[in-house]
């Protein structure tokens, strides 16, 4: 409570010394040519005296006193701009930045002095990753994905060999908040967590904050990734296809009302079950199977005027699994048909007004949804009698938000953003009908129904020229059957100027987490349940500090980050010991009934460590070293005997290195390495005979009757093998009379590192009868070559 | 649900495998593992002693090996009974009968060459008192389900544990051509000094047609080690690939393994 007084304290006193004798400067700053709004566009004093950068709107503004000023605009992959300009007034000044990319024909940005610098950014813990960059980085079967090109950042880790999931600091996959145009994205996986649903080809910017969260965001634990849709071509009409091993792609944009509007479709779509077809048809004996997933992102936009704008924009995705199965011979017949659907659906509608120069708002309705489906009927006839059996089975979540946010340019020493969010959220953890002609009939459906809201203030302060700060306050609240949880959450982040080019930083930041998954270890699959806090289940909560140095070497074009970290979760839910979400399921199919919440447990954990991060970002030559030093460890009084233990995803060294290399104007080589220490997990060690637990003579189909149980060693004692692989890939570029094409050849894992995906104990050989158990590792992909062509139109 | 999960895993188990060889993997020694749960019918009381299974570097066979030198004895209320192993079944059975008294706590002593001694104690529970019952039945396509209803008293000063084993005889004693759902029950949502548990069986249409049954129900207070056992029990799920791994709840000091009491008996319906 006395650092919520202070904060408060300093933030009054600190606003109430605004000055007002100066004239705004303010515009949107947009891509030359398609007019697309530019966000975090540095812009600054030649004197450096007054420095703003755009917001997620491309808007900007900046207080300068009158008489005649030179004014910097800088972006990384677009030519810096220089503008004179006469102040005597409020003044309007729209930017265009050319790309440094147009076309084919490169303009290969030297290291320069007027590009962004870590250094001189006061949040730390936040990395940019440009959308170009995303689309260079070699993948899986070529399709490119914003979350893996993440997971190659220090401070990040995967899960397993080919998923999408990100661990972050030492937190779940459900401690990120996803955010696509402000709404958040529950599951961001397809295919059991091989691709997520962003392959970039919408987007316009994606940030991932790590710590030190300004308290605009809030209700996960370990990060934030924040997407921004890109607004369309408001100059022509153009777009882009791509086709690609197992998916093809498409993009389409262009202007409305005379360029007042601008709109940006883009879909994508795999095709896996359609080449599978005839295999599966002539070796499965005519049943049927199938697998794939669409994608389709929509926006539009129209500026009504200079001071108001809407926008309205969309996700929507599916992914569908298909087993259709028949069976016949004299006297009986049997057929099945199973369907497991997952998807997601966003939807945002956004109203940008500028009440003056200095106060920008934004009101935002947001709608996203996420819900998994799984359905079976089967049919059994025999000698004339008839039996069928059918589930449906769904989870999910729903959420409808109306948020408000205003970025108030005091002056340039203040620059203050505040508002307000409030979500209705309802969770459907499981809804089962099961009929059938033998088995009682259930119908059954949890629903909870809450509120969560947030309140923010924050203010970027340069306090002197050497020292600046970014500190605010966030009080949240979440209201789930009448329990209400009300939380403080303090964020402080400070920045020193050493000398030119290098700063100290440190952060606090305090988060409260409201929504659980329950996850089954480690593997990314659609039915881990979202679930809400409830009076018995209490919301997660985090502390997190981290310390570190940032140094730009403007003449090479590079900068280097080091931090330190240090976090502490409390309220942490985990399967207990032997659950997981089959067991919710079967024990609604049997005679009683399993709640999810007597199926979790709370704990804590910490996390600690440091990052290392080396980043070039302009030449010829581009990319970054990272490495990750960390700790991650896990007290349930439940499990393991209440003893800590290293969380699965517990990983001492984590390397990655990524290089871009532009051999010509239209040829870049690409190419990644990773490497992490074994995840850790749990060995079964010995199995002992279970007597019989009945009192009586064991009747037939005793459910729950099995003679053999297992002892475990401590929980994730072992470690699994350490995980390292590169990928390369060459992309070739050639102009043609109505736009560019592009061919790509790629190779994943090259060096055909058997990778663990999982260990199991199985027999050393499975053809011989008692042959001896040893411990498998199942690996999944061995050396994977792939092409794809993709032509972007003129 | 279950089988496309596990359909799932076992696409994955087609990826390339390979027998780990590049990292230390722990060694385990088998040890000795009793289980007990004995009381007041004849039928449960036995002694299973044998040897765990390191995982690693045997068969998967299912046979654990009986330890057969164990000198063994289970005493309180001023009486001691010693368990000698029956060849026949490998199991321990008692050279006399014990009545177990509500209350008393009684300590099983087990001695082994190989794996030295091994011990625990459990007070036997109270005997359930019935207030009422109630029997139905539900007739479907091929079976008829049958469903008991009993109303116990329940004292609402301790935690109490209940287990009731549904079973039904034919006119030829065999106990075996039923389904029966046995279920563990605690006192917990126990009200004004009773409980109301409920448990049921199911006979197929084609066994009733051969012959007559019986239908009886065995009610037992049990010790919270047992339903402690159960719950983990009941949750184990050694072949869903996703669920996490047991602990089971152990109460043999030296050993593993469960030692507990049942006070039971044997209701008609």
């Amino acid at each position: 409570m006395k650092k919520i007084i202070i904060l408060t304290t300093i933030m009054g006193y600190s606003l109430l010394s605004l000055a007002q004798s100066t004239y705004t400067l303010s515009g949107y700053v947009k891509e030359s040519g398609s007019k697309e709004l530019l966000i975090g566009v540095t812009i600054y004093t030649e004197d450096k005296s007054g420095g703003t950068v755009s917001n997620d709107f491309g808007y900007y503004a900046l207080q300068l006193p009158a008489g005649k000023h030179t004014i910097y605009y800088s972006f990384i992959g677009y030519e810096p701009q220089v503008k004179e300009i006469e102040i005597s007034d409020d003044r309007v000044q729209n930017i265009y930045l050319k790309s440094a990319n147009s076309e084919i024909s490169e303009v290969v940005v030297r290291g320069s002095k007027t590009q962004k610098k870590v250094s001189e950014e006061v949040q730390m813990s936040t990395i940019e990753v440009p959308i170009k960059t995303i689309k260079e980085i070699p993948a899986l079967f070529g399709e490119k994905d914003v979350l893996k090109v993440l997971q190659l950042l220090p401070g990040v880790q995967s899960g397993s060999e080919g998923q999408s999931g990100l661990y972050v600091r030492g937190g779940g996959p459900d401690q990120n908040l996803i955010i696509l145009d402000g709404a958040t994205v529950y599951n961001a996986q397809h295919l059991f967590g091989f691709f997520s649903l962003f392959n970039g080809d919408a987007l316009r910017s994606v940030e991932l904050t790590k710590g030190g969260f300004p308290a605009r965001y809030g209700g996960r634990l370990s990060s934030v990734i924040d997407m921004n849709m890109k607004d369309g071509n408001k100059e022509k009409i153009t777009g882009e296809m791509g086709v690609g091993l197992i998916s093809s792609r498409g993009l389409i944009e262009g202007p409305f009302a005379n360029g007042k509007g601008s709109f940006i479709v883009s879909g994508r779509r795999t095709y896996i079950d359609a080449l599978a077809r005839p295999f599966i048809l002539l070796y499965n004996n005519g049943n049927k199977a199938g697998y794939y997933f669409y994608d389709l992102n929509a926006k539009a936009n129209y500026e009504i005027n200079n001071k108001n704008k809407v926008y309205l924009s969309g996700y929507f995705g599916k992914d569908k699994f298909y087993l259709d199965e028949e069976y016949k011979d004299a006297s009986s017949s049997y057929a099945t048909k199973s369907n497991l659907k997952w998807g997601n659906a966003t939807g945002t509608a956004r109203w940008n007004h500028l009440f003056t120069p200095k106060l920008f708002s934004n009101t935002s309705l947001i709608y996203s949804r996420y819900n998994l489906d799984i359905s079976s009927d089967e049919t059994f006839n025999f000698n004339g009698t008839n039996s069928n059996y059918s589930l449906r089975y769904g989870s999910g979540i729903q959420d409808f938000s109306l948020k408000q946010d205003f970025d108030w340019y005091a002056n340039n020493n203040h620059k203050v953003k505040f508002g307000a969010i409030a979500t209705h959220h309802t969770f459907t953890p499981d809804a089962l009908v099961l009929s059938g002609s033998n088995d009682e009939n259930v119908e059954r459906e949890t629903e909870y129904k809450s509120v969560e809201t947030g309140l923010y203030i924050e203010d970027e302060w340069k306090i002197t020229n050497r020292l600046k700060s970014l500190y605010g306050l966030r009080l949240s609240t979440f209201t789930t059957n009448d329990k209400t949880y009300i939380n403080p959450e303090p964020r402080v982040a400070l920045a020193y100027s050493l000398k030119q080019d290098l700063s100290l930083k440190a952060s606090f930041a305090s988060m409260n987490q409201y929504v659980h998954l329950l996850s089954t270890s480690g593997v990314g699959l659609p039915t881990d349940l979202w679930v809400p806090a409830t009076d018995i289940i209490k919301p997660q909560s985090s502390q997190q500090i981290a310390a570190g140095l940032a140094k730009d070497f403007s003449d090479k074009g590079l900068s280097l980050t080091v931090e330190g970290y240090y976090k502490e979760m409390n309220n942490m839910v985990g399967y207990k010991e032997g659950a997981s979400f089959l067991a919710i399921q079967d024990g609604a199919e049997g005679a009683e009934s399993i709640s999810w919440e007597d199926n979790v447990t709370s704990g804590k954990g910490k996390s600690y460590g440091a990052e290392v991060l080396l980043q070039r970002k302009q030449g010829r030559l581009t990319g970054w070293v990272g490495y990750t030093l960390s700790w991650t460890k896990l007290k349930f009084p439940e499990l393991n005997n209440g003893q800590e233990f290293f969380a699965r995803y517990d990983r001492r060294h984590d390397v990655s290195v990524v290089a871009q290399y532009k051999i010509k104007d239209n040829i870049t080589l690409s190419a990644s390495w990773v490497y992490g220490t074994g995840n850790a997990i749990t060995l079964p060690s010995s199995t002992f005979n279970i007597s019989d637990l009945s009192s009586i003579t064991i009747p037939q189909g005793q459910s729950f009757y099995n003679p053999q149980g297992t002892e475990y060693t401590d929980r994730n004692a072992f470690r699994m093998e350490a995980y390292h692989r590169a990928d390369i890939g060459v992309q070739m570029s050639k102009q043609k009379k109505r736009g560019v094409r592009t061919w790509e050849f790629s190779a994943y894992n090259v060096y055909n590192r058997q990778n663990p995906f999982f260990y199991f104990i199985g027999p050393e050989n499975r053809f011989q009868e008692n042959s001896k158990q040893v411990l498998k590792q199942v690996s999944l992909f061995p050396v994977l070559p792939s092409v794809s062509w993709s032509y972007k139109f003129k | 649900m279950k089988k496309i999960v596990i359909s799932i895993a076992a696409l994955c188990l087609l990826g390339c495998q390979k027998v780990v060889t590049d990292v230390d993997i722990p060694q385990t020694k088998a040890n000795a593992v009793v289980f007990c749960q004995t009381g007041n019918i004849v039928k449960a009381q036995t002694l299973s002693l044998t040897k765990s299974k390191p995982v690693l570097n045997n068969t998967d066979n299912g046979s654990y090996e009986p330890i057969k030198d164990a000198i063994i004895s289970i005493s309180g209320n001023g009486r001691s009974v010693d368990y000698t192993l029956n060849p026949g079944s490998s199991l321990y059975t008692p050279t006399a009968t014990m009545d177990y008294i509500a209350g008393v706590e009684y300590k099983l002593l087990i001695s082994t060459s190989d794996y030295g001694n091994m011990s625990s104690t459990a007070i036997m529970p109270k005997r359930v008192s019935i207030l009422d019952s109630k029997r139905d039945s539900a007739e479907r396509t091929e079976n008829v389900a049958y469903s008991i209803e009993l109303t116990i008293a329940d004292d609402p000063a301790i935690s109490e544990y209940y287990l009731l084993e549904p079973f039904a005889i034919d006119e030829n004693g065999d106990t075996t051509s039923h389904y029966g759902y046995r279920a563990y029950f605690t006192d917990e949502e126990s009200e004004g000094g009773k409980i109301t548990i409920s448990g049921g069986a199911v006979i197929y249409k084609s066994n009733l047609a051969k012959s007559d049954y019986k239908l009886y129900m065995v009610v037992s207070s049990v010790t919270k080690e047992e339903y402690d056992f159960y719950k983990v029990y009941r949750d184990y799920d050694p072949e869903n690939p996703f669920s996490e791994p047991t602990s089971f709840p152990f109460n043999i000091e030296g050993g593993s393994g469960l030692f507990s009491l049942r006070n039971s008996i044997i209701v008609p319906f």
